[in-house]
């Protein structure tokens, strides 16, 4: 009987949530939270409930309003919809990944806590809803990774504290003198998270910082947040197949998850800190899941990084088509997310499809961020014009180049759809001329140089970032 | 000296005065410091091409980047006479351009930059060095550093999108035989594919040379010679030689020679038709171009002689046609004289010895469409043509009397530069091309050069003296074709929203765009 009351406590944590305001409602979502970690604790050993400590803070952390938000009929019905039919959900996919024998209502219980914080962050009431909701999407990640991939305590707990940078980012428990003091902190942050997602070995903390990260790069900038939450889900499947699916099902599944994530991840990375940090992050581990797929489990990803072409150019087709908007999408970013897609699925002996996505993850994230340039007068500006432009001593047309013979290696179809995709890329001034150039604010620095001069050294000297990756 | 020295000498040199000239802008010796240093530069590649043994092929490697793609220089009698070619050409532009008073621009530093890129594109050691110099070409030519500058848009980005064929053409030698590198590819690493994609980059740029007229401003123009010309020239002769002279099949060589006759009958067509035109000397120009791409399908030594002669020759004549010249003046006439490919010109020596092999092989109705185009070009120069009474004084008329005279003596230019271009394309038997006196001597006829010369230059000379004219028999033929001139098409383009499906902008397409991606991924998961 024991088993049911993590969810019984979780459930009732939830009702009162959703019908209280205020302290009532803070105290009702520290109940769902520690119901999930009593749950982790069932599932797995003591220890786990250590995760629950981080998320616990962060929600302490996050005050509501003391009175409740109005609302209307529409929006009511929205959020009832939308957390029910999460719940269902999360009770459909807890059903299909059990975790040994235990019942199902208590494997349940971390993937009711996402279910929620997906709930809050799509609909949210008000802006600290969608910040909590972040916590608990953060916090849920962590724990249904510790349920296909179980850790120590401290892995435990590091991966529930993942969970304040939600937090941190909203900053709303701050005085405002000290918010451009946590703005650095919040750098510092998501930096950390990036090479906690690059270099942890323990599944649950990775994929605990790259939620940490998503839910940091939209909270600044929402364009694209759901497709990022979406493409976390698919490259998060990738670990649970691992641990809880059926072998006979779980390759394959993997290897369609790892394909629709880096296709979602790349649809979603527009701009912002998410273009300058989850996406590389994230690149940078699907290239590693790329190395170990089998042959034909190549293929399925070769297929899903094809057809993900069509759909990022598509789409830009379709912005650029509709009527009585202005022209902001621009065809270089597709084009250049198209030949990564190529590149990290053309696996050959040299390494040059990964070669050629790394060096266009460099592009993407470093070199094309949207800092208007005045006039190529100045040598910073001229370095900055170059590193742009796909001509040689640029890192676009090093990563072109290398991506259509990478290509042409794992197959003719995609060879010429590369080749096609790069002569389109050349044509892309042409195409962009009518695009509104969109300035960023921005802090005046003398470093922004350091990204194109990376950027045309990487171009210039290609092999030598082979020889790094090859390490 | 080292040879990998010795092998990056004319690049050097280039680079020191670009360098050079860049430091101290708007100076009046900049012209001559550039107009030097090619020259020597040139005066290195010709040495190095004396020096070279025949059928010597030298690899110099830097270093060892990738498996397929070395940074390596290739020393042969293809690169170094196309290099010495080229460069002379170039200085010689330079010059010709210091000498004129009236363009205040400043284009040294450019210009040599151009001239050491297409160096480095000719003496590049494979595939994927070639692509990435005629991108750098395009690049120094242009020097549009951003690419959404207007200076010559479309052309650029035209060029920049067929080099992408020489990628692909690479990649496809690297998949098949894991290397890129001329010494490492067999002679039948390319298929039809890859050889037709190898040849887009070769044709737009004789695209670009027909669509080249120079702007009233422009004393000279350095793009057409040097950064259209010349690496379309050495593409082609370097494709040739990747592939042991010989084309994949028989089809794809009649397709070739069918394609660039065509062309050549179009350009010089064009020509007559609008003799007015500032583009008239660029489309007759283009003309013997494509006749040289045509002589080049023809897989005989002797043909392969001819389409080293024409591209090689054509370099020094395009630069001559960049040139602006007094209407009076002995260049003009002799430049007008070169483009009509009649006797005594450098396009009907190479024309008689790719006649001379089609009649040999029983092709004698091939030779049909060369005679067309002669007839044709000398149909579109000769109204009005008469030589000056005037000697030589310019560099530009120098220039042109030089050209003249090698139509006459061609035994120096084809020992020196067309022999070795010819015999590292494919093996050239000896005795296939001897030079005498009075001209060329082959197997398959002798073409007395210099009698021809001075017979026609005379006849050419006693006209003028005399007061004729060629009369302009170019109306005969205008008045009989419909004058396609007058019909307008719509130019404005709509726009593109409108032009857009209203399909596109409905709510279904983008279902339809998710549910493609959503029935793949499902495809992609059940497949076996």
């Amino acid at each position: 009987m024991i088993v049911y009351l993590p969810a019984a406590l979780f459930l009732l944590g939830l009702l009162v949530a959703y019908g209280s305001a205020g302290l009532r409602r803070q105290a009702a979502t520290l109940v769902m939270v520690l119901g999930a970690a009593w749950a982790l604790a069932l599932l797995l050993d003591p220890g786990a409930a250590a995760w629950g400590a981080g998320v616990v803070l962060a929600t302490v952390l996050l005050p509501r309003p003391a009175q409740r938000v109005p609302s209307t009929f529409e929006v009511l019905s929205r959020r009832a919809l939308t957390i029910a039919g999460l719940m269902v959900l999360a009770l459909v996919v807890a059903s299909q990944l059990p975790v040994g024998e235990n019942p199902l209502l208590l494997n349940a219980v971390p993937w009711f806590l996402g279910a929620a914080g997906t709930a809050w962050a799509l609909n949210p009431i008000d802006p600290r809803e969608r910040a909590q909701g972040h916590v608990l999407m953060v916090g849920a990640s962590g724990a249904v990774i510790l349920l296909a991939a179980p850790a120590g305590v401290v892995t435990a707990a590091a991966a529930g504290l993942l969970a304040l940078v939600p937090v941190i980012v909203a900053r709303r428990w701050v005085r405002p003198q000290w918010r451009r003091l946590l703005s650095l902190l919040m750098l510092a942050l998501a930096a950390l998270a990036a090479i906690l997602a690059l270099l942890a070995t323990a599944p649950a903390l990775r994929w605990s910082a790259i939620a940490a990260l998503i839910a940091a790069s939209t909270a600044v900038e929402r364009d694209g947040e759901r497709p990022a939450w979406m493409a976390f889900a698919a490259f998060g499947a990738v670990p649970l197949l691992q641990g809880l699916a059926p072998p006979q099902w779980s390759s394959r599944f993997q290897a369609v998850a790892l394909g629709t994530a880096l296709v979602l991840m790349l649809y979603a990375a527009r701009r912002g800190l998410f273009r300058a940090v989850v996406l590389p992050a994230t690149g940078f581990l699907v290239l590693l899941a790329v190395g170990s797929l089998s042959a034909g489990n190549l293929t399925r990803f070769q297929w899903i990084a094809a057809i993900g072409v069509l759909v990022l150019i598509g789409r830009t087709i379709l912005l650029r088509t509709a009527p009585r908007s202005p022209a902001t999408a621009s065809f270089r970013d597709p084009l250049l997310a198209g030949l990564l897609l190529l590149a990290s699925s053309a696996r050959d002996a040299l390494g040059l499809g990964a070669l050629a996505a790394v060096l266009l993850l460099i592009d993407l994230a470093l070199v094309r961020q949207d800092v208007a340039i005045q006039a190529a007068s100045s040598l910073r500006n001229r370095l900055v014009v170059l590193a742009r432009s796909n001509w040689p001593p640029a890192i676009t047309f090093a990563g072109g180049s290398l991506a259509v013979i990478a290509a042409l290696q794992a197959s003719l179809a995609l060879g010429l759809l590369a080749a096609l995709l790069l002569a389109a890329l050349q044509l892309s001034p042409l195409l962009d001329r009518d695009v509104a150039q969109r300035e960023v604010e921005r802090p005046r620095s003398a470093w922004h140089w350091v990204g194109p001069a990376i950027a045309i050294a990487c171009g210039t000297a290609p092999a030598v970032l082979l020889r790094m990756l090859r390490l | 000296m080292p040879l990998a020295v010795q092998a990056l000498l004319p690049l050097a040199v280039l680079l020191a005065a670009a360098l050079a000239v860049r430091m101290r802008p708007r100076q009046r010796h900049n012209g001559w410091i550039a107009t030097g240093s090619t020259a020597l530069a040139a005066l290195i590649g010709l040495i190095e091409l004396v020096r070279l043994a025949p059928g010597e092929r030298v690899d110099v490697p830097y270093l060892t980047t990738f498996p397929y793609a070395d940074l390596l220089i290739r020393l042969d009698g293809l690169s170094l006479a196309f290099a010495t070619i080229t460069l002379v050409t170039a200085s010689l532009l330079m010059l010709v351009r210091q000498q004129d008073r009236r363009d205040r621009r400043d284009p040294w530093s450019g210009w040599l930059l151009t001239s050491a890129a297409v160096c480095a594109l000719i003496l590049a050691g494979n595939l994927l060095l070639v692509y990435v110099f005629l991108q750098v070409v395009t690049l120094a030519w242009s020097g549009a550093l951003d690419e959404r500058a207007p200076r010559r848009l479309r052309l650029r980005l035209t060029l920049q999108i067929a080099d992408v064929g020489l990628l692909l053409a690479a990649a496809s030698a690297i998949q098949s035989v894991g290397t890129s590198s001329f010494s490492g590819v067999p002679s039948d690493t390319f298929g039809v594919a890859a050889f037709w994609l190898m040849l887009l980059p070769v044709v737009v740029r004789l695209d670009a040379l027909a669509s080249a007229a120079r702007p009233p401003v422009a004393a000279v123009l350095f793009g057409p010679a040097i950064a259209w010309l010349a690496p379309a020239g050495y593409v082609l002769m370097r494709l040739l030689a990747l592939m042991g002279g010989r084309l994949p099949d028989r089809p794809t060589a009649v397709l070739l020679f069918l394609g660039g006759a065509l062309a050549a009958l179009v350009f010089a067509t064009a020509a007559l038709w609008m003799p007015r035109s500032a583009r008239q000397p660029s489309w007759l120009l283009a003309a013997q171009a494509a006749l040289a791409l045509a002589l080049s399908s023809a897989g005989e030594p002797l043909a392969t002689v001819a389409a080293a002669w024409l591209w090689l020759l054509l370099i020094p004549l395009a630069g001559l046609v960049s040139v602006r010249v007094e209407p009076r003046s002995p260049a003009a006439a002799l430049t007008r004289l070169q483009l009509a490919m009649v006797p005594a010109t450098l396009a009907f020596t190479g024309l008689v010895l790719g006649a001379l092999t089609l009649n040999a092989r029983g092709l004698a109705v091939a030779i049909i469409p060369l005679g067309l185009v002669v007839f044709l070009a000398a149909m579109a120069v000769s109204p009005g043509f008469k030589f000056p009474r005037v000697v030589p004084r310019t560099a530009s008329d120098v220039w042109a009397a030089v050209l003249v005279l090698v139509a006459a003596f061609p035994g120096p230019a084809i020992s020196v530069l067309v022999l070795p271009v010819a015999s590292t394309a494919r093996p050239v038997p000896a005795g296939t091309v001897s030079t005498t006196p009075l001209g060329v001597q082959t197997p398959l006829g002798p073409w007395p050069a210099l009698p021809v010369s001075v017979l026609v230059m005379a006849g050419l000379i006693i006209a003028s003296r005399a007061g004729a004219a060629v009369p302009d028999f170019g109306p005969l033929i205008r008045t009989r074709l419909p004058r396609w001139r007058a019909i307008r098409l719509p130019w404005r383009r709509p726009a593109s929203r409108r032009l857009a499906p209203r399909v596109l902008a409905s709510w279904w397409s983008r279902a339809a765009l998710w549910g493609g991606f959503g029935v793949v991924l499902l495809i992609a998961l059940v497949r076996p």
